[in-house]
Order: structure tokens, then sequence, then C-alpha cells
């Protein structure tokens, strides 16, 4: 008895979580990717292979979606980039540093439907930035933000970046105030300019986290957006800030299609799950390279 | 000793996970039933919520074994919070949707049970054989209508009169309209308010002017079995009527940046002199800002067919999820609402009323509604938004429409892409289009 209490006691103890994981994740992805394959009318289900995936592949709401959905990728470099500035500036510990911390940190911390509601207000074709901007003779500036197609995308990327840049400043910047100061203190004495502190201390210190910031980004420009197009532009006009979430929304619930919608949420598993793949090998060659 | 007792905790815990999982929604049964309603309305026809407050409690009141509890439901999420219940099984007992095609979308699916298994021929009686036709299908009964709305133009009277046109003579044809529209833009007012941005506006443009070149629903729907391009000018005439009104610069500049009820809000905020509104909602304007100030008129004919001078009409219904735990009583409470003292009941906080076979049109009192009913007794009612499909107008019409409004794309191209949406539609619904098919409005 204590033999096999010794033995299958371990499996008890993780028993509970295993439920949990095998419930929340493992269930419904094997649904999602049964329901990807096949076809449902009513109650009855058939096997359709990847039909599904054609459908969508050839739906021109798709290829755009994706391009936006890249559009959005692009903003992580940005983010990146524009975090780390921030976050170098406040480490130097200018005057007031935690008040503008806790300024840049804002944001992140409101809900994206108020951020979006409020932005959808503020960038409407008559609304105050428009408004302030004819008022300064700026008329050729007040542009339609979210109603002109070829502008719609831009300004939505430009509200996501400007409510996750405070995640990224605060991430780094803990990670930066963990750095050992010897290493700022030899570069001095060495007369190594601010650039070159950046580029060949904090940089490097950084680089996990810097790593695992591009990659939590990137995963939520994939899927963690939808929010704010449902609010902001409803995907129009004309289609054109269409991403593969809310494309998955519309063919479910617009359109009662959950099997396409389902391919498409399939597609978004395997673009994140290449995502994370080379996260994890770019790690563990670092790992290498450091032994 | 230590290792079993965690042992035993590891079970314990294990257990308690199971059975709260296994204990997760139902209600517990017993003697008292909660009949959930899930409705929509207020954003339509404003003072729906006090009056289903008041049904929800006035039934109680009636039926101590009851407790009705009543949700106002959102508009953006209406279809996708009654799919995704139902998809958990944990749908309400009574559901609400918009009418016709939108509603018979659920039934295809196989979301819906049909009301007539739960209420006689004699219950469905008191209702307008017209307006149950909307959500009749294979020979079923799929909808129980909740209350009819009547598009037409509100208009600013006073606006009107600054304009030189006759405030008391609705604009009856097309060009009587476009000429209104100018005379109105050059006396300094924005002819037309609209919002476009979350994509309802083309359906409502198709209410008005969709169908003007039928003679009846099922020349219509041909479009949507395959039996007719949508290139056809029959089909299409109407996307070029809005392609006059783009061109002529007769809506609010910021059409595109505003959501349709803020678009319909310019009426009220006196930012534009006609509005796209509902009957109801109009007379609830013209009690605020005064019967001088607000006229109602029906949308202006260009068409041909016999359905070019039909009201703009449909009824928002109330459906039975298939996971509705109780239907009978939800029977019980649509026939309830249905007693001519609730009817006068709606009326009288929301100037609207259930579209009943014999209404008594004695209780209707504002000069709006009046005119309505002297529009629906001389003409039958129609929506084409209630007849296509939903996805030809989620994936096609609205980003359409869009486009012709921000991209200038033409209405030539812009009913070529229309046609090639329903082709799309089809291709990805096959067993939308054969429901479709097997459909023949009455």
């Amino acid at each position: 008895m204590a033999h096999k209490l010794e033995k299958y006691g371990p499996y008890l103890y993780i028993l509970p979580a295993l439920l949990i994981v095998f419930c929340v994740i493992v269930y419904p992805t094997l649904a999602l990717l049964w329901g990807s394959v096949t076809s449902t009318d009513g109650s009855s289900v058939q096997f359709v292979g990847l039909q599904n995936f054609i459908s969508a592949f050839e739906d021109p709401l798709f290829q755009t979606a994706i391009l936006n959905n890249l559009k959005l990728f692009l903003m992580v470099p940005i983010l990146t980039i524009l975090s780390l500035i921030i976050s170098t500036l406040l480490f130097n510990k200018i005057k007031g540093w935690k008040f503008y911390r806790a300024i840049v940190f804002f944001p992140y911390i409101l809900s994206i439907s108020v951020v979006g509601i409020v932005f959808s207000y503020i960038l409407q074709y008559n609304g105050i930035i428009n408004t302030v901007l004819r008022s300064i003779g700026m008329d050729w500036a007040a542009l339609d933000w979210l109603g002109n197609p070829e502008l719609a995308m831009g300004t939505v990327c430009a509200v996501v970046v400007w409510k996750q840049l405070g995640f990224g400043v605060v991430v780094l910047l803990a990670r930066m105030l963990s750095i050992d100061v010897s290493l700022y203190e030899s570069a001095e004495l060495d007369g190594a300019s601010e650039y070159r502190k950046l580029v060949n201390i904090t940089i490097p210190q950084a680089r996990s986290i810097i790593e695992f910031y591009v990659v939590i980004t990137l995963i939520e420009m994939l899927s963690w957006v939808f929010s704010y197009v449902f609010v902001m532009t409803s995907g129009g006009p004309g289609g054109s800030t269409y991403i593969l979430e809310y494309l998955i929304y519309k063919k479910a619930f617009g359109g009662g299609n959950y099997n396409i919608a389902q391919a498409i949420s399939v597609v978004i598993l395997l673009i994140a799950a290449v995502i994370i793949a080379v996260q994890q090998l770019l790690m563990h060659k670092g790992d290498d390279e450091n032994e | 000793m230590k290792k079993k007792i965690s042992v035993l905790m590891a079970l314990l815990m294990a257990v308690i996970l199971t059975a709260s999982l296994a204990g997760c929604g139902g209600q517990s049964s017993g003697e008292n039933t909660t009949l959930t309603v899930w409705y929509w309305g207020e954003q339509e026809i404003p003072g729906y919520q006090s009056y289903m407050e008041e049904m929800a409690k006035k039934y109680t009141e009636q039926n101590p074994n009851v407790t009705v509890e009543v949700v106002l439901q959102e508009s953006d999420t209406l279809v996708s919070a009654l799919r995704t219940a139902e998809a958990g099984g944990e749908a309400p007992d009574l559901g609400f949707l918009w009418g016709g095609s939108l509603a018979l979308d659920d039934a295809w699916l196989g979301n819906l049970t049909p009301v007539d298994e739960y209420l006689t021929a004699d219950d469905l009686s008191v209702i307008a054989p017209s307006a149950l036709s909307e959500t009749n299908w294979d020979g079923k009964q799929w909808g129980y209508p909740a209350y009819t709305i009547i598009y037409g133009i509100a208009y600013n009277k006073q606006m009107f009169k600054d304009a030189g046109l006759d405030p008391d003579a609705p604009l009856t044809t097309w060009d009587e309209f476009i000429s209104a529209c100018d005379a109105l833009k050059a006396a300094g007012h924005t002819p037309i308010g609209a919002g476009l941005k979350d994509g309802y506006l083309p359906g409502w443009l198709a209410v008005y002017f969709g169908a003007q070149n039928y003679d009846d629903p099922n020349e219509a729907i041909k479009p949507f079995k395959l039996e007719q391009d949508y290139t056809d000018p029959q089909c299409s005439e109407w996307v070029g009527k809005v392609q006059e009104l783009i061109d002529g610069k007769y809506f609010n500049d910021d059409i595109v940046s505003l959501d349709f009820y803020q678009g319909q809000q310019l009426l009220e905020t006196e930012s534009c002199a006609m509005t796209f509104q509902v009957a109801s909602y109009t007379a609830t304007i013209a009690e605020n800002m005064g019967d001088d100030t607000i006229g109602f008129m029906k949308a202006p004919v260009y068409g041909t067919g016999k359905l070019a001078d039909t009201v703009s009409a449909c009824s928002q219904v109330y459906v039975m999820p298939k996971s509705a735990k109780h239907k009978e009583e939800a029977a019980k409470f649509l026939k309830f609402i249905s007693e001519d003292e609730n009817i006068k009941r709606m009326y009288e906080l929301t100037n609207a009323w259930m579209p009943l076979a014999d209404f008594d049109t004695s209780i209707v009192d504002n000069e709006v509604c009046k005119n309505v009913v002297s529009w629906l007794a001389e003409s039958r009612t129609y929506s084409y938004q209630y007849t296509y499909p939903s996805g030809f107008e989620y994936e096609g019409l609205v980003p359409i429409m869009q486009n012709m409004f921000t991209s200038g794309l033409s209405a030539t191209d812009a009913a070529s892409q229309m046609n090639d949406a329903i082709k799309k539609w089809a291709d990805q619904n096959p067993n939308l289009l054969e429901a479709y098919q097997k459909w023949t409005i009455k």
C-alpha cells in the first residue's frame, strides 16, 4: 500500500490541476480541431477535410485580415524600441521619474473597450482632434482617421501602441534596475557614452526580457486586439480593419458559420505556435552560447 | 502518515473540484420556476424596458410560482450572446431576434424550437398573418412577433420651412426627395443625418430602397436562391439611388465616423433635416420636440414594382431556443403579453404595438402613429432586409456600401461585388442556400 502511494501519489497531487488544464485547454483545442475539419448542419456533422481552410483562404476578408495582423506585428519593433528609449530615460532617474513611469503605465491598466470608445469619439471627423487642428489653421491635417480605409488600420495601430507602451516600459525598467551597477561604473570610467552603455550593457543584460516582451507582444498583436477593432471600427470602413479575431467573430456570430470560424482559429493557433517555437529556439541557442 | 494525509487531501480536492464543475449551471428544480427572457428594443422603441419589467412583475403576481427574469440585450451582442448560450446549452427560455431571415438564420442553424409546438393555431390567430409569415418556414412558426417597427423618414418641419418646402406635404417621389435635399442644402442645412461606422445603415437603406422594383417578396429573394444575378437592374437599381445621394453630398460630412444611432440623433440635436427612423422612436422625439417640429413620411418612390409603395415594416420576434428549459411557461408568457390590456400598455409606454390581427387603432393618439395607421390601412408591409441572408449583409452589403462612401466605388461595381458576395455566401453556407431554396414567403 505504502509503495503504491509513493508511486501514484504525485499523480494524485497534480490531478486537480490536470483536470483544469484538460477542461480549459486540451478539450477545447481538440473540439476546435474537430470543428475545423467538419461541417455542421443543424445537429448533423459531416467530415469535410480541409474544405473550411480552403474557403477561408479564398475569402478576400481573410486575406485582408492576415495583412492587417502583419501590420500589427510591425508595431512590435516600434513598441520595443520606444519602450527601450523611455525606460532608459527613466532608468537615468531624471527628476520625477516615478511620476513619469506612472503616467506612461496608466494607459495599460485602462480597459481596452473604454480606450476604444474614447478614441473613437476623439478621432471622429468632427471630433476634438480635428476641431483643434482646424482651429489652428491645420485643416489639411484634419483627416477622417477612422473613416478613411487607407488611414483606419494605421489609426488603430497607433491606439494599440499608445495603450501597450506602458507594459514594455515597466518590464524593461524593472530589469534595468536589477542590472549590476558596477558594470555602468566601469563603463563610465572607460569613458563610454550613454549610447555605448545602452548598446553594450543594457541591451545584452536585458536580452531575455526583451525576447520575452517581443514574443508576448507578437501574440497580443495576433490574438488580443479584437476589442480595439470591435469598438473603434467594426471592421470597417469597407472591411479595411478586419483582423483574424474579428473575422472569426463575424463568421461565427454574424454569418453563423462556426466551422470556417474554427478553421481560422486553428490558423491563429498555428501562427502562435510558430512564434513560441522560434522564441524557444532562440532561447536555447542563447543558453548554448552562454555555456 | 503525512504522505497518506497528503494523498487523501489530493483525492478530496479532486472530488470537490469534480463536484463543483458538475454543479455548474442549471437552476434548482422545485415548485418555483424562473423564466428567463432575453429581450431587446429599448434602443428602438424607448420605454420597452419599462414595459418588460412591468410585464415581468405582473406575470409573477398572476403566477406566484413563476419568477420572470427579463434581461435587456445590447445591439452588438444580441445574436452572438444567444448563439453562445445555445451552444453551451444554457439559452434563456425566450430569446429575442430581429425578425424575418435574421431570426430564421438561427432556425436554419438548428438553434431554435418552433413556437407552434407550444402555441396552438388559436393562440397564433391573434397575430396578423402577414407578421407571422415573416418567420414561417417549412410549415413551422419560428418567431412570435414582439412589436412592429415601421420605417420612415423623420424630418424637421422648421428646416423644411426654411428651405421653402411644405412641411405638411410629405415627399413621395424620388425626384421630389432629391429636389428637397438640394433646397435644404441651399438653405444651409444638412439634408440627411446618418452614421455608417458600425454597419447598420446599409441594411436600413436596403429596407427603404432595395425592393421597389419587385412585385412580390418571393421575387426579391431570387438572387439569394441563385436564380437571378444581382447586377440585374431590377435588383440593383437601388444601389444607384444611394450613389445619387452620395454624389449629391446630401449626408453629414462625418457619416463614416459616426455610429448608426449617433447619426440618427443628429435630428434630435437639430444638426440635420431628415434621418431614417422608426415610427415609435419618431413619436417619442415628437413628444419632446413638438408635433410642429417633427414629421414622419414614407420612403420616396422611384421603383415600378408593386412593392414600391409598400410600408417598410416588419416585426422583431421572440424565439424559443432549443435548450430552453421552460418552454410551456415561455409560451404562456407570450400569450400573456398579447392580451389586450398589455398591448395597450405597450403602446402607452413605447408608441409601438404588436402586429395584431385585430389591433384597436383607437388607442393611437399621436400624429406620427396616426399617420402610420393610415399607411397600414392602405398598403401591405414588407421589409427587404428581413428576407435576405445576414451573411450577405455583414460580408457583402456593409463593406461594399462603406466603400461607396469612402473609396468612390461606383454603383455598377458595387452591384457586381454584391453579386460576388452572394456567391461567396452560397459557397460557404450550402445548408443556408438549401433553406432559402425551400422558402416561399406567403
